[in-house]
């Protein structure tokens, strides 16, 4: 598949043609990537998750209550896309309201991995991540949460890149955690994402939560000769499985050989970054989604009163981990629990962003592992706290707001199944994370 | 802090969600779980620290009372709402 | 036997242009649901932008009342769930509210004050609105995220009476600082009332009830009244724990009751948490300063107006009540005519005119100029009180304001001028020599005859004061 840096070199025509292509892909796969094929705009094509709004298209959530609901506007982000000489095609599939690490959740049916169709893709960008590492899509834009750009990336092989909280419009892009949420690309290789990146970000007057820092190109700025001081946490990798420690191991040879100083650390334990997490998320999420009542949009339920129609609506309407989280979220919202749960995470966040800044005194970049595994086969995690816990080295990120590119480093000798690590950075460092990353992509040199 | 049937069905009241009867002790247990696993965080100590946490800095941007008028959002909403008339959103009575 | 503690909550609709946090207008829409927009559709990945007026309404609140404005406060989310709430949450301040201890002052009948606490105002989105249709409602979000200021006040008020003054006081401050319509029929001033009693003596607090859907200041006081019997009665009949516990009743305007709205017992765990759509309120030293630039109040105009013009507590109060008539009364002023007689002019001959044609004083026919320059005529001698009067008679009925011209075709003008009335006056004397020689003699009554020959001979236009005057002279 053609990157996106070249096809913005392509004339329109060619672009059609491009286009036509990836449709008739697309729609022979059997990934179940892309769950719709509306198109809005001019240029090139970029896959967009199906929870960022797009005039006219009917932008589910991955979810039934949404059925019926068609966005009458357009996301910022993709407003700032077409203003790029890119445009939105095709809808990809998705955990339902982003709850998920699998993308098994979605109501319009499971993704696969395009390297075992027995495997997840991740989520809950999964349709964004199979779709591009498949070859049917050129970008794509996926949302991330707690890992759900990275993770799914790093499962099948391409790169994902979460923003600095507040640096991409979160205008459009249907809520599940308000504070972590971030819109992000999702590319081949990492100079696309930067372009991608570049293309959608911004302080954008209609999100109060918009960052108002100033935008430099990072893509023009792409430097993977810089020699940076890169962290590993090793108490970290030890969790992970014996896959994931080699690759990991090996990366780091790769980043001294390209002349990269490492620098070993070690972090709190990461049942913390799971609870703050969990509590914080669902808590936002409950009250996000309490809009979705089936009075003004989305399908509504039978019901004889209006009380009837809101819990036949929403208990229908909703998958169930969806509803476990919003149980959650008012749990821990709920008069006499707010102090000990919600209070006190919020109070934890601050621990785990001290953290985060005690090592960036004396780093650039952390290396991480972005799961504790390959992608699982389909169907394998049963419990819902073991889904929880599979997110463990993903989520601090997002409770610290801080930038982090997820990039395939090796493939699993077992399973075939691609590797990704990320490589983290400090806030509004963009330029940093993405030069890290570069210079690991061409030393590794990864191929698909 | 153990999740019960009383619990439960305080939060379905606060979610307005129906847990249905053959899932709720399957639910009870998972929430629980969840529950019990998060309370590892009592094991920090965080008494010097304050509550209120953003990764922003500064306060909420404030904009100018200048009206504009957003003609498209609502003609859409209607025209797909599950039910409309007249350019209201129709619901069955409330009742008290 | 009973002592009645009353606190009030009063939700002030701001009268911003656009809403708290979209640019949607707040002005009249025709159509329903045609002022809106995703964000107050709570259509999926909307957001939330806070308007600074609405902030800087609030601060001037805070500041007219003494307050403290909060230079940080916070916007939490309040949820619960109903059609014309969209989000089912309400975005509201909870724990840190943009204003907080502050105070306004009943004027008392006995012309004393008594001082009312508030304990706090804060910022919150209003909801939308549902008409209910037999089977079904229909919801209207036109009105959804107005922005509102939620007055709460201390538990200071003693009586149905006392709770009246400080809605009106309250309402008058609204008013003059220009934040709000405050019209309690239209709903942008809405009073709930929470209502308890004690015995005389105890300390603690009984249980406080809520009473919502009162929408006039006559009602507020049935509705005060009516519960307080209520809750006396239950605690003299030893029903108080069944009867009266913590809950929100309705007032039945028809039946003159408060009733009790089933099925709210736990509804209201509200879960408030910061909202993280938005970051905290932060005012800015020139913004805080800039909202104490608030025009005079009603208190320190009543306080100006014994002081410097010398007019009387009560009149005071009643005109520096209604923003309107107070502007109207200092206009007249203009007219450099003694404040005492512009009181008059305005109470009592203006408002008994308007009264009467069941106008009020911003539906005066006759503005405050005309008005004013009417009573200068009297006091520069050009027509009496009374012809004055016939002037502003004319003036309620007719459009023309040329007071020179009514005063001529009304045949009006006085006659101040000595040599005029001394020639009436002679004229009279010489006519009446025997009623002269009986005064002289002693028969002081006759003065009266006098004058009222006079007046009678000059049809009525003679200055009284120069009659009176000159008969002296002349009379000895």
């Amino acid at each position: 598949m053609i990157t996106l840096k070249e096809a913005l070199t392509k004339s329109k025509e060619e672009l059609a043609e491009i286009k036509t292509e990836i449709e008739k892909l697309a729609r022979e796969s059997e990934l179940n990537a892309y769950i719709g094929f509306e198109s809005s705009g001019e240029g090139v094509p970029i896959l967009i998750k199906d929870n960022i709004q797009v005039t006219d298209w009917p932008v589910t959530s991955g979810s039934k209550i949404l059925q019926g609901y068609i966005a009458p506007y357009d996301a910022t982000a993709i407003t700032n896309l077409k203003k790029n000489g890119m445009m939105a095609f095709g809808r990809a599939n998705m955990d339902e309201f982003a709850m998920g690490s699998t993308t098994e959740s979605s109501y319009y049916g499971i993704t696969k991995n395009p390297h075992d169709l027995n495997r997840v893709p991740g989520g809950s960008s999964g349709g964004s991540a199979a779709a591009v590492a498949g070859g049917i899509a050129i970008a794509a834009l996926g949302s991330d949460t707690g890992g759900s750009i990275r993770q799914p990336a790093a499962y099948c092989g391409c790169v994902g890149f979460k923003p600095t909280y507040g640096m991409v419009s979160r205008y459009g892009l249907a809520a599940y955690a308000s504070s972590l949420d971030q819109i992000g690309p999702i590319t081949q290789n990492v100079e696309d994402a930067a372009i991608l990146y570049d293309a959608i970000s911004g302080h954008d007057p209609k999100d109060s939560t918009s960052a108002e820092h100033e935008r430099v190109s990072i893509a023009a700025n792409l430097d993977g000769n810089r020699k940076l001081r890169i962290a590993v946490i090793d108490n970290y990798i030890e969790a992970a499985s014996e896959a994931i420690q080699k690759a990991y191991a090996e990366t780091v040879k790769a980043l001294e050989s390209a002349g990269h100083t490492i620098v070993h650390k070690n972090m709190q334990n990461t049942k913390y970054d799971i609870a703050t997490y969990y509590i914080v998320a669902t808590a936002e999420a409950a009250t996000n989604l309490a809009r979705f009542d089936g009075v003004r949009y989305g399908r509504r339920a039978e019901g004889s009163n209006l009380s009837e129609l809101y819990y036949n609506t929403r208990s229908e309407g909703f998958g169930e981990e969806v509803k476990r989280r919003i149980l959650l979220g008012n749990f821990v919202l709920s008069s006499g629990y707010y102090d000990a749960y919600y209070l006190k995470a919020q109070k934890v966040r601050h621990l785990i962003r001290d953290e985060f800044g005690a090592i960036f005194d004396d780093v650039d970049l952390i290396l991480s592992p972005v799961a504790p595994s390959v992608a699982p086969i389909i169907g394998s995690i049963h419990d819902p706290l073991d889904m929880y816990k599979s997110d463990m080295y993903t989520i601090a990120i997002n409770l610290a707001g801080l930038p982090a590119l997820s990039l395939p480093v090796g493939k699993d000798e077992e399973t075939g199944m691609p590797i990704g690590l990320q490589l983290i950075g400090r806030a509004f460092d963009e330029q940093k994370v993405f030069d890290g990353a570069y210079s690991l992509e061409q030393t590794i040199n990864y191929k698909n | 802090m153990h999740i019960d049937l009383t619990v439960l069905e305080k939060l379905e009241k606060l979610s307005h969600l129906r847990i249905a009867e053959s899932k709720r002790e399957e639910v009870i247990r998972q929430l629980s779980e969840i529950v019990s696993y998060v309370e590892n965080l009592s094991e920090l100590d965080t008494t010097h620290l304050d509550a209120s946490f953003s990764t922003l800095e500064g306060g909420t941007p404030m904009r100018e009372d200048i009206p504009v008028s957003d003609t498209t959002a609502a003609p859409s909403i209607l025209s797909h709402a599950p039910m409309s008339m007249d350019g209201f959103f129709v619901v069955p009575a409330i009742i008290e | 036997m009973f002592e009645i503690v009353i606190g009030l909550e009063v939700h002030v609709q701001l009268n911003t242009k656009t809403k708290i946090f979209c640019s949607c207008p707040t002005s009249f829409a025709h159509e329903q649901n045609t002022n809106t927009c995703p964000t107050c559709l709570a259509l999926p990945g909307a957001l939330p932008v806070l308007n600074i007026e609405a902030v800087r309404k609030a601060m001037s609140f805070g500041y007219a009342v003494n307050a403290t404005v909060n230079q940080r406060s916070i916007f939490n989310r309040k949820s619960y769930f109903y059609p014309d709430s969209p989000k089912a949450y309400q975005i509201s301040q909870f724990d840190v509210p943009i204003v907080e201890h502050g105070e306004l002052f009943l004027d008392l009948e006995d012309d004393t004050t008594k001082r009312v606490g508030i304990t706090r105002a804060h910022l919150e989105a209003d909801a939308g609105k549902s008409i209910h249709e037999g089977a079904i409602s229909k919801v209207d979000l036109n009105r959804a995220d107005t922005p509102l200021l939620e007055i709460v006040s201390d538990p200071d008020m003693r009586s149905a009476d006392e709770a009246v003054l400080y809605l009106k006081k309250l309402h008058s401050i609204v008013r003059y600082l220009d934040i709000s319509d405050a019209n309690m029929q239209e709903g942008s001033f809405r009073c709930d009332v929470n209502v308890s009693i004690r015995p005389k003596g105890q300390q603690e607090f009984g249980t406080r009830v809520e009473i919502k859907n009162i929408n006039s200041f006559k009602f507020v006081k049935a509705a005060i009244q009516y519960e307080v019997q209520r809750q006396i009665e239950a605690y003299e009949d030893g029903y108080y724990e069944q009867e009266v516990y913590q809950e929100t009743r309705l007032w039945d305007v028809a039946k003159g009751v408060t009733k009790s709205m089933r099925g709210k017992e736990d509804s209201a765990d509200y879960r408030y948490f910061p909202d993280p759509d938005l970051r905290p309120v932060l005012v800015t030293d020139e913004m805080m300063e800039e909202a104490k630039k608030i025009p005079e109040l009603p208190d320190a105009k009543v306080a100006r107006y014994v002081d410097k013009l010398g007019i009387k507590h009560y009149d005071a109060v009643v005109i520096c009540a209604q923003k309107e008539m107070a502007y109207y009364f200092e206009a007249m002023l203009e007219s450099n005519i003694a404040p005492k007689t512009a009181v008059t002019w305005l109470t009592s001959e203006l408002l008994g005119r308007l009264n009467k044609a069941g106008h009020d004083i911003t539906e005066s026919p006759v503005d405050a100029k005309t008005l004013g320059t009417l009573v200068s005529k009297i006091e520069d001698n050009t027509i009496s009180g009374k012809g004055a009067k016939d002037v502003l008679d004319y003036m309620m009925e007719s459009d023309s304001r040329d007071i020179d011209a009514i005063i001529d075709e009304l045949g009006l003008a006085q006659v101040s001028d000595d040599s005029a009335i001394l020639a009436i006056i002679d004229d009279v004397i010489a006519r009446n020599q025997d009623k002269v020689a009986e005064y002289k003699s002693g028969k002081d009554k006759l003065f009266g005859f006098f004058v009222g020959q006079t007046m009678k001979a000059s049809k009525g236009s003679a200055n009284p004061a120069k009659v009176n005057e000159l008969l002296k002279e002349r009379l000895g």
